[in-house]
């Protein structure tokens, strides 16, 4: 069994679109990982890229730990599923099911017993001898599992394979294919278009649009915390009612201009979570149907006026109808009991703690785990190193990305969440935090801090993690190492760049004597040169070579730093004018 | 209509200012090919200066940087390549190529037993000569590419493939190369040679009074020129382009028509045994149509059995296929040739048919559509979309349609005021009656060329205009 | 009218129109038959279409009166022309067809485009060449150099064999390449099972161009030893008509029975073309 990593990877389509971009994820040995978004998101490219039927554009995918991006699909040990099943249709099951053995050169009876053997563990062996066309759609998709699990591959792709399927064939599909991950427990990456299937299959879940990530998280925590609004809707049925709202004085206030308001409380944490709060600050509302239930005269927080109508589904009801004083239709779904009566202006409660809360701008959750934090520094100049907060900065001049200021100066330091820690590390700066709130995932917690400064960050503790309270103060121990450094929201320092791959093999020819080709007017020679030492000089897209002589005697020369002007054992360099 | 007679009316104002703008947009052109040549040479220079000297040993003779790379199976075989090919090109290539620019120098003399130079064979090996040429090139390049690639491999830190795995690569990624090897070249030699070869001899005064052993020359635009002055092969080429387009309209929209309402009648529901009727089309389909054309051209002669009808019923025999019966030989000519593809055309719309949205009929028949509005509103449109591509395709084999008149009218001497064809003759019998019967080879060159631009314009606009091209996807 | 009455009336139009046209296609074809049969042979003498005489001289005289026409021999170079072409055509035409349907390569589009110009030339324009050629090939009167054309420029028709296969859903190929086969394989195992109507097509369509060509063989066959069964009737006059037509008749039934045997794939082929071309 085997791990997937995706790092960087790009998917460019016919030249310009971009089908894919910068994906970055992990999938576990054994896990269960679902694609899903709407169509043209992206996701079965994804997948296609992993069996190694698209090439990537750019970035680097590794099956295990092997890089796979140069290995034709055979080589990649993964087998897939594909919508239409893909049998071969003048083959009899037995035959579709042997095909890769037979491909694989394995012996006659090899193959009889693997086939017999799969296919009584699908419960297909009395088909063997039947052609594909004779069988129902369940069989088939049952023959196309089989093709799979004969290989025993590490890893198991999946492109939407229940969608030709009927409603109930389906369901009964979907049971069989997480039993079989159980009983295999082979890493299945698993594309879909319906949120249901999703959320009931995947141990993680990777929501995607217009090529891009929106979240990764458990199914749990994708329906309690939605990073923004897109996740928000697509996610759970019925679809969560969205709301322009103002926050003002602990409430958010839903009404159009000049309406009276419909003002709801919200948990005081609520506003504790938040990175920024301005009294007044406008905000979209997010309540799920099921958040709301029946009230009372006494205790309600909205008084429906018009029920345009009622369905009753047995074990829930839904109502449609509008908030005070705003047009878009509100859905509600209530779980009634016998004795709970439903007048025409029922009070409806709505659950304070399950109000999300999204930026007007940009549909990002406001309460939510955030990737990076932003922690005010001071950088300081001394020699030639520079300290961040007191602390060494590594590789200042490498990372270096815009004209910096001189010498001293405040910046922001933008940390990725694994910069973060309770425990005290090499080289990390420590700050004081409180503990503002904190918010419970399947998995970890999410901690909501609060700076001395002022600044609020968020943190993650996984489960068996020290245990966090509400109010209670903290050192963390923030890495400067792998934050970049930002001035006025602009880079001028990047976290550690990954080398090109021209440059790291240069770097590889350090203390080595190649053949060196230095075009100079003077001085064009081509003699081997022992490579001292490289600079990069990332700014300038050049490399410094310090070089010397078969005599001993220095010399200095440039070469291109991301064009492909040297290759193997020639480099090919402009001499450094002193 | 009207859009028709504006653009027509916009005509004028267009082309002035089209050729107004040419200065300015050749210039540009000129500009935009010295941009993309200078290019070329900056990104060879590039390619030069970063290359190993195992790329540049394969830019100087083939094969040695892959032998450099200890890749000796493929570098042999490029290295045997270019011995070959210098082989080749020294003991007869060069001659042959600088032969096709000459077409020869010295006349035949039959007094002094000189042999001349043959000027046609001498274009013809001097074609082949370049097909060898860039098929050399080609190889060359590629030799070059693959030093390349094992440069960057190496530098990558990958391993080189050996021979094996390059000629297993020929059954799997490369598999498209094996399998389209053999093709392309038939295809070169057998078909894009000669039509090369043909268009050059336009320009040359290939013909009766050129034929080797006499030399034959460039001439430049001579040819055309014939075909479009006012001497008697000029009225010819307009007399017969005139009956040429309206044959190709009538044969395949009659062709067209028929087979789709034969489709559409066996297509009826009261018809019992479909595949019975069916054969009898199919019948006519199957036969040679040599054999058919002759057996028609039997039975319309002056001693055939429908003239035996005629004289028993008392009237005179007629020469139905004579010299004198033009449109009697050319309405003749129509039917038989709707009887040989009538067939074709019916199991094409059959099998369009069967694919025909039955819940379309359904719905319009609810709707209260009569079985000819169904017909006008659904079916056609329906099987015109599907057939279009066919019908540019028929309307072409119409135009260039060389049997029926070949075999029915072949053997009747040129008609007044033709020069070497008969009032029913397409552009194509022409064709054949100047090159094969009577050397008029570059005439008959210049008379293909110009088939060819005329049905590669038409198809380009019926196709731009045809449905399948506009609305794309109603029917998908 | 009542519906029933109307009903009646259109089937008795639609079968009076039937037979009509089965009469019209019928007609010739039996008038060629019984002219095969014809005792007098001679077409001056036949009085109307059928002659009153029967006998199978016709027959007969065309396979032992092979002085002037050696009929037999004409027979056996058509046979040998037409089955090589047809092997060689149809493995040709199916790669090609399948390479230009599948693979994704560079050079696809501009060759697409190429065929698509060169099938706008008249088809024999370059018979001169071709003519030249086979004299430099030393293939001229022979009966090789006839097949080499014919196979040769056969791939210029991949176009409805293209059009086939581009109806095969590409995740079969995609599962088999998963499934560890070579493009060589899948084209053998998948790939050529799943053709077999167009196939059939494609050696029924290149076996009878080259058997009942004409031109092609008049123009490179000048010997009579090699004449093909086209070439030789084509010599037949009007006097020999019944000559004629039991040659007809004797080349012409094979490929008749050919085609009703294989109708059902006739029409795959056919529409393959049609609908994606």
């Amino acid at each position: 069994m085997a791990k997937v990593v995706l790092s960087d990877v790009c998917k460019v389509c016919g030249g310009k679109v971009k089908a894919v971009k910068e994906f970055n994820l992990e999938i576990k040995d054994g896990e269960f990982v679902v694609l899903v978004g709407p169509s043209g998101c992206g996701k079965s490219t994804t997948l296609r890229m992993i069996a190694g039927l698209e090439e990537i554009t750019s970035g680097k995918i590794y099956i295990g730990d092997r890089l796979v991006n140069d290995l034709e699909p055979k080589d990649r040990n993964i087998a897939m599923v594909f919508q239409n099943y893909a049998l071969y249709p003048h083959m009899s099951v037995y035959d579709n099911l042997g095909y890769s053995l037979r491909c694989f050169g394995e012996k006659k009876d090899v193959i009889e017993k693997k086939v017999h053997d799969v296919a009584r563990m699908l419960d297909i062996e009395e088909f063997l001898e039947r052609k594909p066309k004779e069988l129902s759609g369940g069989q088939r998709q049952r023959v196309a599992l089989g093709r799979c699990l004969i290989r025993d591959p590490e890893v198991f792709l999946f492109d939407e394979p229940l969608s030709n399927l009927d409603a109930k064939l389906r369901v009964q599909m979907r049971s069989e294919i997480s039993r079989l991950h159980q009983r295999i427990g082979g890493t299945f990456v698993y594309v879909t278009h319906d949120q249901t299937e999703a959320m009931t299959m995947g141990d993680r879940i990777v929501v995607m649009k217009d090529g891009l990530i929106q979240q990764v998280d458990t199914p749990e925590n994708l329906y309690e915390h939605p990073a923004n609004t897109f996740v928000a809707t697509f996610l759970g049925s019925p679809q969560m009612n969205l709301y322009e709202a103002r926050l003002e004085g602990g409430k958010a206030l839903l009404g159009g201009e000049g309406e009276e308001p419909l003002a709801l409380d919200l948990l005081p944490e609520t506003f504790l979570k938040m990175e920024h709060y301005e009294e007044g600050q406008k905000a979209i509302v997010g309540i799920r149907p099921s958040d709301f239930s029946l009230g009372n005269e006494k205790d309600r927080d909205v008084l429906v006026e018009k029920l345009d109508l009622v369905e009753k589904l047995g074990n829930e009801t839904l109502l449609y109808f509008q908030l005070p004083g705003r047009k878009e239709a509100t859905l509600a779904s209530l779980r009634l009991q016998m004795s709970d009566r439903l007048d025409e202006h029922p009070s409806l409660r709505i659950e304070r703690s399950h109000i999300h809360l999204f930026s007007p701008k940009d549909g990002v959750s406001l309460s939510r785990l955030r990737d990076r934090a932003l922690v005010p520094v001071q950088v300081e100049k001394r020699g030639e190193e520079h300290y961040v907060g007191g602390i060494l900065y590594p590789n200042f001049a490498e990372r270096l990305l815009a004209e910096a200021p001189k010498g001293d100066f405040k910046a922001a330091l933008s940390l990725p969440m694994d910069a973060i820690h309770l425990e005290e590390g090499e080289g990390s700066i420590s700050m004081k935090a409180s503990v503002e709130a904190i918010d419970q995932y399947s998995g970890y917690q999410a901690i909501y801090l609060l700076l001395e400064d002022g600044t609020r960050i968020t943190m993650r503790v996984p489960e068996g993690g020290p245990l966090l309270k509400k109010g209670e103060r903290r050192t963390i121990y923030l890495e400067p190492a792998k934050g970049s450094l930002l001035v006025d929201g602009k880079t001028v320092a990047g976290s550690i760049p990954l080398p090109h791959p021209l440059v790291e093999a240069a770097f590889r020819m350090v203390g080595k004597s190649p053949f060196l080709f230095l075009p100079d007017k003077e001085l064009a020679r081509r003699k081997h040169y022992r490579i001292l030492a490289i600079e990069d000089l990332r700014e300038e897209g050049r490399m410094a070579l310090s070089l010397e002589d078969e005599k001993g005697r220095p010399l200095g020369a440039m070469i291109p730093r991301e064009e492909n002007l040297y290759v193997g054992e020639i480099l090919f360099a402009k001499l450094m004018k002193h | 209509m009207n859009s028709f007679l504006k653009r027509l009316k916009e005509f004028p104002g267009r082309a002035a200012s089209w050729f107004r703008s040419l200065p300015g947009r050749s210039a540009r052109f000129f500009r935009s090919l010295y941009e993309r040549a200078a290019d070329l040479f900056a990104s060879f220079l590039n390619f030069f200066k970063s290359s190993n000297q195992n790329v540049r040993a394969s830019l100087c003779l083939m094969g040695l940087g892959q032998l450099m790379y200890r890749q000796y199976g493929k570098g042999i075989l490029y290295l045997a390549i270019e011995i070959g090919a210098v082989l080749f090109f020294s003991l007869v290539g060069f001659t042959w190529i600088s032969g096709f620019f000459t077409l020869g120098t010295i006349a035949a003399d039959p007094w002094t037993g000189q042999e001349g130079d043959n000027s046609v064979i001498m274009m013809l090996l001097g074609l082949f000569a370049f097909v060898i040429l860039i098929l050399f090139l080609v190889l060359y390049v590629s030799n070059v590419k693959d030093a390349r690639k094992s440069q960057l491999m190496v530098l990558e830190g990958k391993k080189l493939p050996t021979f094996r795995d390059e000629l297993k690569d020929l059954l799997d990624k490369k598999f498209y190369k094996s399998v389209l090897f053999v093709p392309i070249l038939g295809v070169s030699v057998f078909s894009v040679l000669p039509i090369v070869f043909m268009i050059l001899i336009a320009f040359t005064n290939y013909g009766p009074d050129h034929i080797p052993p006499n030399l034959v020359d460039w001439t430049g635009f001579e040819s055309f020129e014939t075909i479009f002055s006012a001497t008697n092969i000029g009225s010819t080429f307009a007399k017969i382009l005139g009956w040429n387009l309206l044959w190709a309209v009538a044969s395949t929209l009659v062709n067209y028509l028929l087979g789709l309402l034969l489709a559409l009648l066996l297509a009826k529901k009261v018809v019992k045994g479909k595949a019975f009727w069916r054969l009898f089309p199919i019948l006519a389909y199957a036969i040679p149509g040599f054999i058919t054309l002759t057996a028609f051209k039997f039975m319309f002669s002056m001693g055939g059995p429908i003239n035996d009808i005629i004289s028993d019923l008392g009237g005179t025999p007629i020469h139905f296929l004579g010299l004198d019966n033009t449109w009697g030989a050319r309405f003749i000519g129509l039917m038989v040739n709707a009887w040989l593809t009538v067939p074709s055309t019916m199991l094409l719309a059959t099998g369009i048919l069967s694919n025909a949205p039955t819940d379309m009929y359904e719905a319009a028949r609810i709707d209260g559509a009569s079985s000819f509005r169904q017909f006008k509103d659904l079916t056609l449109p329906f099987v015109v979309f599907a057939t279009t591509p066919t019908l540019i395709t028929s309307f072409i084999n119409n135009f260039n349609n060389f049997g029926v008149f070949y075999f029915l009218r072949g053997d009747i001497v040129p008609s007044e005021g033709y020069t070497a064809a008969n009032d029913t003759d397409l552009l194509i019998n022409w064709l054949y009656r100047l090159s094969i019967d009577n050397n008029y080879y570059s005439i008959g060159a210049a008379v293909s060329l110009l088939i060819f631009l005329i049905t590669s314009i038409i198809s380009l606009i019926v196709y731009v205009r045809s449905p399948a091209y506009r609305k794309e996807g109603t029917f998908r | 009218m009542n519906a029933k009455a109307k009903k009646v009336l259109t089937a008795l139009w639609t079968y009076c129109l039937l037979i009509i046209v089965a009469f019209i296609f019928v007609f010739p074809c039996l008038w060629l038959v019984m002219g095969s049969f014809s005792a007098t042979g001679n077409l001056y003498n036949i009085d109307g279409f059928f002659d009153t005489r029967l006998s199978v001289d016709a027959f007969v005289k065309l396979f032992t009166d092979t002085k002037i026409y050696d009929y037999p021999n004409w027979l056996l170079n058509t046979f040998i022309v037409a089955s090589l072409s047809c092997i060689l055509s149809t493995v040709l035409l199916i790669g090609t067809a399948y390479v230009m349907s599948y693979f994704e390569f560079r050079a696809r589009k501009p060759l697409m485009k190429l065929t698509l110009v060169l099938s706008m030339f008249p088809s024999f324009m370059g018979m001169t060449a071709v003519y030249l050629l086979m004299t430099q090939f030393n293939l001229l009167n022979n009966l090789l150099g006839l097949v080499f054309i014919y196979s040769c420029t056969a791939p210029l028709g991949y176009l409805v064999q293209k059009g086939f296969f581009d109806t095969i859903p590409h995740s079969i190929y995609e599962a088999a390449r998963i499934d560890g086969a070579t493009n060589a394989r899948i084209f053998r195992t998948i790939t050529l099972p799943l053709a077999k109507p167009m196939i059939v097509y494609t050696a029924l369509t290149s076996f009878t161009w080259p058997w009942s060509d004409y031109i092609l063989p008049k123009l490179l066959l000048s010997e009579e030893s090699n004449y093909t069964v086209a070439v030789g009737l084509m010599g037949l006059g009007e006097e020999e008509f019944s000559r004629f037509a039991a040659g007809s008749v004797f080349i012409a039934v094979p490929i008749i029975v050919l085609y009703f045997v294989l109708a059902k794939n006739m029409v795959t082929g056919l529409t393959a073309g049609s609908v994606k071309g």
